[in-house]
């Protein structure tokens, strides 16, 4: 067990740093940061001295050895931008986008696995083509054009939430909706479809033969078995949330949180920054992973780690 | 000698068994499923549409969508007090006609949609044929690098290549395509490995069939209906990305126009242009909602047993 | 009109299934997999069950109690008395104080009939706690006890091991001893050695058969193996295309069969003590079920049939006492009037 957690941990060190290289290349290598930070008419003189002040003149393998030296001594470098650490940036709105998260998943899970249960036990009813019908309507809508028609329907014709801005609950329940109807519709989908094949199986009959109430055969002995589907999908979910979905819908609600902060990094070609964040999302989603598959012998004991 | 001519000629007459009679049989089979299937049915012929519109863009299109008229600017919906019958569905901030820009935006859309998926999906199954069939370390190298791959944040990924490369459909297409492969890869090199130990493949290895050959005339026929369900999957998933990365401004550029461009451009008028933003995203939703449901509904058609649970 | 003879058979009997029709609505139609059949179970004897597949007998079983999905199952006629209340009309929630408790099943794969998820402690000591007063601790205890009682080497140990850690023939103990645990009247067992080996397959019979003894069910054995009925059955029932053609005794039935289908089985078995070059076979297949044919449902198969066996359906009669035979061969010699009750189709 142990050994099979260090390999993993290994393998996630090995994401991280594929990912990281790969930006740290691409921005590096091929991408020019002094256009964006100068004006166009700008004397080359100038160029040249602003590209020595940010290292960017050395080769870039030079530049690679600098960073990693500094990665090692706890230093992500300051943001072009800010003037501040890169990592202290991200500390400030790391905790935002994870609590917004959260409160998305919160929602896909406290729907979608009621939803996708009930569809499943009742194949082919009006329940069932509910289910469907609103999980492949989640997963086709796009999150920010949700965003914004929630924005126009409750906050300015009704409102009775807010447009934008962080404060108290009533600015996160737009946000944590439009961010979670995708996931919403994709647990929904994964439960209905592995209920379905479990229920299905023999021991689900043994477990009626003994007197079972319907609803315990479900949750209790159906459910466990569909256990690993779902906590797949739900970490991946998770995973696609951080790294990818929260950067437009933080956009459209005006939420501070990383994904905010990626689309600003981006315009600004702030390099430390942006290796700053990439870590920290490829190291997230990694050990999400790793812990998502050290679940999986709850469910299935036969799951054993080599 | 005689080994080869034997092999070509058992090649040959299986592409004959299997091609000619058995594809005729299997399309209007599966026509006849889809009208049964209404939904699937209504997906199919709004799929059609919109594929028509963006071939028939030029032609179909009421006005240029690239220039606009000052003095119409911001008209509403032509049903609407102030709206006018020119522009039907409004203009925006600089005049362009909505519904011209809708079109052609489609035509924007879909193309980054199926071109890219179908680059990610030509690469993929190659190297999952590839990894499947030969095994060994060609296998694990290739499958590390998926996973490994599989891992990076997809959207943190794209603003890069856009931030450097610089935004425009190309550097779009070419971000997504980079991301997009691993799925093809996984499942075919998944499919390649439930068929290796088969049959199919020992007897025409034992013919003395290529690798190669074997490969892509054998294996790939069947694993094909799999493979073309997961690329309506992903062309969805793509056209979602494409809109999302040109909200934000790092997509399409300006002055063409895709949906989710139309979207972002509207934002600032919004919500008293609604129509900027409204109908627009509405075409990415039931785009996307129609590709889904086809290839749902495609899915339980090529598998017997799934029909059953819907 | 009922015959007497049947009639307080039935009346003294633990289990009386009286004119089953057990219907699946597909979209090929009515399937008509149980379509009249009739016959009961005393009081802590071993009733044999005997069939092809598609003969009806597993859907029997389950209709007994009541685990057939409806849609698209349903009950097109007939009671299933047990304990002089009809099973057919009870509420799924009467049912579900009888399953497990009164009367309990076994089944075929023992592979996939335990949820293999859960220790095989915690399935047995589901069933002791649903229909039991009792506390965790004692339902434990009392799991460990009945794994005893199948002969399970170190049942203190075992109780919490998971399904796949086991073989198959302990699984299918497990399955036993689950079904026992509540000292059920009536242990239905649907094929339990079918998925075995042969040589488990006898040592599952001897369980079945041992604790028969200790606990005083009833069993209603479900095979198409005749050799099982005839290691272990007292009473035989046959059934074919969703009827009952023929009930006897073991020893009548394998010396003096009344039906020609029951000849024809006994004729297709290979023998120890005869030499044969080929073993004779029942000509053609048994029907399609959502298209049986009219009348006895065995006449186009049977050599001996007759006009009147495309017409109409035999009734079932008694020509010895303890044997049930459905076929105007027998019929027509016994005279009309002996009729159980037979629906006309």
């Amino acid at each position: 067990m142990a050994r099979y957690i260090i390999k993993r941990l290994i393998n996630a060190f090995v994401v991280v740093i594929a990912v990281s290289v790969l930006v740290f290349v691409l921005t590096r290598a091929v991408g020019n940061p002094i256009n964006v930070m100068l004006p166009l008419d700008a004397p080359q003189a100038e160029r040249i001295a602003l590209a020595h002040q940010l290292g960017i003149d050395r080769p870039l393998w030079v530049q690679f050895l600098s960073y990693s030296d500094g990665v090692l001594h706890g230093s992500f470098g300051n943001s072009w931008w800010q003037g501040i650490p890169a990592m202290t940036v991200v500390g400030q709105r790391l905790p935002i986008t994870l609590k917004l998260t959260f409160y998305a998943f919160l929602i896909a899970i406290i729907f979608g696995i009621p939803l996708g249960m009930l569809a499943a036990l009742r194949p082919r009813s009006w329940l069932d083509k509910l289910a469907s019908t609103s999980s492949m309507l989640g997963i086709s809508i796009p999150n920010f054009w949700l965003g914004l028609m929630l924005i126009l329907v409750f906050a300015q014709k009704l409102h009775w939430f807010y447009t934008s801005g962080l404060g108290d609950w009533r600015h996160w329940v737009l946000p944590a909706v439009a961010l979670g109807v995708l996931p919403l519709g994709r647990i929904t989908q994964v439960v209905r479809t592995e209920m379905l094949e479990q229920l299905r199986e023999m021991y689900v009959v043994t477990a009626r033969s003994k007197g079972l109430a319907e609803w315990l055969v479900v949750s209790r002995h159906a459910l466990k078995n569909a256990g690993i589907a779902v906590v797949t999908m739900s970490a991946w979910e998770i995973g696609r949330m951080i790294a990818g979905y929260t950067v437009v819908i933080e956009v459209v609600f005006g939420v501070s949180g990383l994904g905010d902060l990626i689309v600003d990094t981006i315009a600004h070609m702030d390099y430390p920054l942006l290796q700053a964040i990439t870590f920290v999302v490829a190291s997230f989603i990694s050990l999400l992973n790793l812990v998502t598959d050290l679940t999986y012998p709850l469910f299935n004991p036969r799951v054993k780690f080599e | 000698m005689l080994q080869v001519v034997s092999s070509a000629l058992v090649v040959d007459r299986m592409d004959d068994v299997r091609d000619k009679r058995p594809r005729f049989y299997w399309l209007s089979t599966m026509a006849r499923k889809m009208v049964k299937d209404r939904l699937a049915l209504y997906a199919f012929i709004f799929l059609v549409v919109v594929i028509l519109m963006a071939v028939l863009a030029p032609v179909i299109s009421p006005h240029d969508p690239t220039t606009g008229n000052i003095v119409q600017r911001l008209l509403p919906p032509s049903w609407i007090s102030g709206g006018n019958h020119a522009y039907l569905l409004g203009t925006d901030a600089l005049g362009r006609d909505v519904l011209s820009r809708t079109i052609w935006g489609a035509r924007v859309s879909l193309e980054v949609g199926f071109i890219t998926v179908a680059v990610a999906a030509a690469v993929g199954v190659f190297l999952g044929l590839v990894a499947g069939y030969a095994g060994g370390k060609t296998e694990l190298i290739i499958m590390q690098v998926s996973d490994i791959m599989f891992a990076f944040p997809g959207m943190l990924v794209a603003l890069v290549f856009v931030m450097v490369l610089g935004p425009g459909q190309l550097h779009l297409m070419e971000a997504l395509a980079f991301n997009g492969w691993m799925v093809f890869a996984r499942m075919a090199r998944g499919l390649v490995v439930s068929f290796r130990g088969g049959p199919l493949v020992e007897a025409a290895e034992a013919i003395g069939v290529r690798p190669l050959k074997i490969m892509f005339k054998h294996i790939l026929p069947n694993i094909f209906a799999t493979l073309l369900t997961l690329y309506v999957l992903e062309v969805a998933r793509i056209v979602l990305a494409e809109a999302t990365m040109s909200f934000l401004g790092y997509g399409i550029q300006p002055p063409q126009s895709s949906w989710g461009l139309m979207i972002g451009d509207g934002r600032t008028y919004f919500p008293m242009a609604w129509w900027l933003v409204v109908f627009p995203g509405s075409f990415i939703a039931l785009t996307v909602l129609a590709l889904n449901v086809f290839a749902n509904w495609f899915s339980t058609v090529i598998d017997p047993l799934q029909k059953g649970q819907s | 009109m009922r015959h007497p003879e049947l009639v307080r058979e039935q009346v003294e009997a633990l289990l009386s299934i009286r004119d089953l029709k057990t219907y699946f609505k597909t979209d090929d139609g009515v399937i008509k997999a149980v379509d009249g059949a009739s016959f009961h179970v005393r009081k802590g004897e071993i009733l044999g069950v005997v069939g092809e597949s598609g003969s009806g007998k597993s859907i029997t079983a389950m209709s007994v109690l009541r685990l057939i999905q409806s849609p698209p199952g349903y009950f097109a006629g007939g009671e299933i008395i047990f304990e002089g209340r009809d099973l057919l009309r009870k509420t799924l929630a009467e049912m579900r104080h009888i399953r497990g408790k009164d009367i309990s099943m076994v089944f075929q794969e023992p592979m996939s009939s335990l949820n293999p998820a859960y220790t095989v402690g915690f399935q047995i000591r589901e069933n002791i706690q649903l229909h039991q007063r009792v506390s965790k601790a004692e339902a434990m205890d009392r799991a460990v006890e009945s794994l005893r009682l199948v002969g399970i080497p170190s049942p203190e140990k075992r109780v919490h091991a998971y399904p796949f850690e086991m073989s198959g023939g302990m699984r299918q103990r497990v399955m036993v001893a689950m079904a026992l645990s509540c000292h059920p009247k009536l242990l239905i067992a649907d094929e339990p050695t079918t998925a075995l080996d042969v040589t488990v397959q006898a040592q599952i019979l001897d369980l079945i058969l041992a604790t028969r003894e200790k606990v005083g069910s009833a069993v209603m054995l479900i095979t198409h193996d005749l050799g099982v009925v005839a290691e272990v059955c007292e009473r035989v029932v046959v059934m074919y295309a969703g009827k009952v053609l023929e009930a006897a005794y073991v020893n009548e039935l394998f010396n003096h069969p009344a039906h020609p289908y029951t000849m024809g089985l006994l004729q297709s078995m290979p023998r120890l003590d005869e030499t044969r070059d080929r073993l004779p076979i029942i000509p053609g297949s048994i029907p399609n079920p959502a298209r049986m044919p009219s009348g006895c449902r065995f006449h186009p198969r049977c050599a001996l049939a007759e006009d009147q066996c495309a017409v109409e359906v035999p009734p079932l009669v008694s020509p010895k006492p303890g044997q049930w035979v459905s076929c105007w061969r027998v019929a027509g010699a016994t005279g009309g009037g002996a009729d159980a009750g037979n629906a006309k189709h």
